[in-house]
C-alpha cells in the first residue's frame, strides 16, 4: 500500500512538473500572457493545473486506475528531465524586471552631506541625463550643485522631472549647473517615472529665505479676492505684515494652524496651509480625520453606505491652499504638482515673515491670490493631482475663510 | 450505532461548501471589478482569490468529475472524523476568506494591503485545510454499505 502510494505521489509530482514546464514554454512564446503580468499568470495557471493533475491521480489511486503504473510513471519522468533541460537551453526563467526600490537600492548614497549653495534661480527649462550609477566628469567652468528635497536639511537646487533613464522628481543627487542651466545631473536615490517632465529647478538657500517658484505649479482652482478684503476706506493702508496676521487669524477660525512663510517674487510672500482631507463638496472632513493621511475605521455607517463602499473605491480628496500676496502680475507653470511636494511647502518655508516684507506697505497694486491645491486618492491607488470640480471661493467659503477674511 | 457516512455523500457535502461559499465570493469580487472598485489593481485582487479557492476547488471538483465517470463500482464509506475535520475547516476557511473583502468597507485599510495581510493567516490556514482534504480522500473504511443504504 506505502509502496502504491509513494508511486502514485510521484506521479503526481512529476506530471505537474512537466504541465508546468510546458505552460512556461507557451506564455513565454505566447502573445496572450506577455505582459507584465505574464508571471504572476503563469503561477495561477501552473497552480490550477497542479491541483487538476493532483485530483486526477488521487481519484486515480482510489480507483487502481492504469495511470498509476510504471510506463506512465518512466514517460513522465523522461519527458520533465527533457523540458527541464529545454527550459535551461532556452534561459525561459528570466529574472523579473527591476523595481523602483532595485533601482534605488542598486545606486550608492551619496558620501558626503551637502555643502550649503547660495540661492539662485534657475530659468531655463533643460533636458536634465540622469545617470544612476555613474557621475560624469564636470567640464571646465561648469559649476555643481547639490540636489535635495524641499524637506532635506542640506538644500540646494530643487530638481523637478526628469529625462533620459528611470528617476524621478527631486531626489538626493547632484546635478551640473552651467551659466544658470541645469545641463547634466545624477540622481543617487529615485524611482521610476511614467512621463518624462521638463526639467523645473527651484533655487533654495540654507542661510536665505526660503523663495517660492515665481509661477507656481498649476492650481486646481485660483481665487483674487477682493482689496477690500484688506484695504478698508478712511484708514491707513496695512503693512504687509498686518495683512499676514489678518490671513492668519482668518486661518485660525479655519483651524488651520500650521503654516510656513515664502519670499515671492521681489518683495511678496506666499504660505501654504497644512493638507486637509476634505469632503468631496469641499467642506473639511471631521477634525479626528481631518489631518491625517490615513482613513479611520467607520463603525457606525449605514448599509447602504456599506454597500456601495462594498463594490465602489472609496477617494480621498486632499487640499493645500497657498495664499500669494504680491503685486506682480503672475502666471501659474503648466507643470502640475504633487502631493508630497506640495505637503512639504508647508515644513519648508520660513516661521516667519522676512522683516523687510512685513514692514512694506500693502498697496492697491497688490492682490492676495489664494492657489488652492487638490489631490485626489482612489482606495488602493497612488494620489495624483486633482482637476477642479469647485470655485476657489467655493472652497475658501467651505474652509470658514472667506467669511473671516471679508471682516 | 450509526454507520460511517457515504464516501459519495462526503464529497458531495465538501464540494457543496466550497462551491457555494467560493462562488459567492467570486461573485461579490466580480461585481467589484466591475464598479471598478480596485481600479488599475483589479489583477492584483484576483491574483490573491485565485490562489486562496481555486486549488483546493478544482482538486475537489476533478475528484468529482473523475467519481462520476468512473466504473460504478461500489460506494465506499468514509471516515466520519476525518470528513468533519475536513468540512468545517472548509467552511471556517472559506469565511474567512469572504470576511477579508466583506470587512474592508469599515477597515481604514486599503482592499489591496488587507488582502496582502490576509495572507499571513490564510496561508496556515489553508495548509491545514488541504492537508484535512488530502486525510479524508486517503482515509476511508472500506466497508460497502448494505443495499439497504445504499439505495
Amino acid at each position: 500500500m506505502l509502496r502504491n502510494t509513494f508511486r502514485i505521489l510521484l506521479v503526481v509530482l512529476l506530471s505537474a512538473l512537466v504541465f508546468a514546464l510546458l505552460l512556461q514554454l507557451l506564455f513565454k512564446y505566447s502573445a496572450v500572457f506577455s505582459g507584465s503580468d505574464g508571471q504572476d499568470t503563469l503561477a495561477l495557471g501552473v497552480c490550477a493545473i497542479i491541483s487538476l493533475v493532483a485530483g486526477t491521480m488521487i481519484a486515480a489511486l482510489f480507483r487502481g486506475h492504469s495511470w498509476s503504473r510504471k510506463p506512465v510513471l518512466g514517460i513522465m519522468s523522461v519527458l520533465a528531465l527533457a523540458g527541464w533541460a529545454v527550459i535551461q537551453t532556452l534561459e525561459v526563467f528570466e529574472p523579473r524586471p527591476q523595481t523602483p526600490a532595485d533601482i534605488a537600492a542598486a545606486v550608492p548614497a551619496p558620501a558626503k552631506p551637502a555643502p550649503p549653495v547660495t540661492t539662485a534661480k534657475i530659468a531655463a527649462q533643460p533636458q536634465v541625463k540622469i545617470l544612476p550609477k555613474k557621475k560624469p566628469s564636470p567640464p571646465k567652468a561648469v559649476k555643481k550643485q547639490t540636489l535635495g528635497l524641499l524637506n532635506g536639511a542640506n538644500l540646494g537646487v530643487v530638481l523637478q522631472g526628469n529625462v533620459a533613464a528611470p528617476a524621478k522628481v527631486g531626489k538626493i543627487g547632484t546635478a551640473t549647473v552651467k551659466n544658470g542651466a541645469v545641463v547634466a545631473g545624477s540622481i543617487v536615490s529615485g524611482g521610476v517615472s511614467d512621463a518624462p517632465k521638463p526639467a523645473v529647478a527651484m533655487a533654495l538657500s540654507s542661510n536665505e529665505d526660503p523663495i517660492f517658484p515665481s509661477n507656481p505649479p498649476k492650481a486646481s482652482a485660483t481665487e483674487v479676492m477682493p482689496n477690500a478684503f484688506f484695504l478698508k476706506a478712511g484708514q491707513r493702508p496695512p503693512t504687509l505684515g498686518q495683512v499676514s496676521e489678518k490671513i492668519q487669524k482668518a486661518l485660525d477660525i479655519g483651524g488651520y494652524t500650521q503654516t510656513s512663510f515664502y519670499r515671492f517674487r521681489d518683495d511678496g510672500f506666499a504660505f501654504a496651509t497644512k493638507l486637509e482631507k476634505i469632503n468631496e463638496d469641499g467642506t473639511p472632513v471631521a477634525e479626528a480625520e481631518r489631518w491625517s493621511a490615513a482613513s479611520l475605521p467607520r463603525f457606525n455607517i449605514s448599509f447602504t453606505d456599506y454597500i456601495k463602499n462594498l463594490f465602489i473605491a472609496k477617494t480621498g480628496y486632499y487640499r493645500i491652499i497657498v495664499f500669494i500676496i504680491s503685486d506682480e502680475a503672475f502666471t501659474q507653470s503648466s507643470d502640475e504638482t504633487s502631493r508630497d511636494e506640495a505637503e512639504a511647502w508647508v515644513s519648508d518655508g520660513g516661521n516667519i515673515l522676512p522683516l523687510d516684507i512685513a514692514r512694506s506697505t500693502y498697496t492697491e497694486d497688490h492682490h492676495c491670490t489664494a492657489l488652492v491645491y487638490i489631490f485626489e486618492k482612489p482606495e488602493g491607488a497612488t494620489t495624483k493631482f486633482a482637476g477642479n470640480w469647485l470655485q476657489g471661493k467655493t472652497h475658501l467659503e467651505k474652509a470658514n475663510l472667506w467669511e473671516a477674511l471679508s471682516q | 450505532m450509526k454507520p460511517p457516512p457515504l464516501m459519495s455523500k462526503c464529497k458531495k457535502r465538501l464540494a457543496s461548501v466550497w462551491l457555494i461559499l467560493g462562488g459567492a465570493i467570486f461573485l461579490v469580487l466580480l461585481g467589484q471589478s466591475l464598479f471598478g472598485k480596485y481600479g488599475e489593481l483589479t489583477d492584483d485582487a484576483w491574483g490573491w482569490f485565485l490562489p486562496s479557492v481555486m486549488p483546493t476547488l478544482s482538486l475537489i471538483i476533478s475528484v468529482m468529475v473523475f467519481d462520476s465517470l468512473g466504473d460504478g463500482a461500489a460506494d465506499k464509506r468514509a471516515d466520519g472524523f476525518m470528513f468533519g475535520i475536513a468540512f468545517w475547516l472548509s467552511a471556517f476557511y472559506l469565511l474567512i476568506v469572504f470576511s477579508t473583502i466583506l470587512v474592508q468597507p469599515l477597515t481604514s485599510i486599503a482592499p489591496l494591503d488587507l488582502m496582502r495581510q490576509s495572507n499571513l493567516w490564510l496561508g496556515p490556514l489553508q495548509g491545514l485545510v488541504a492537508a484535512a482534504l488530502g486525510a479524508f480522500f486517503m482515509k476511508q473504511s472500506g466497508d460497502a454499505p448494505d443495499e439497504a443504504e445504499a439505495r
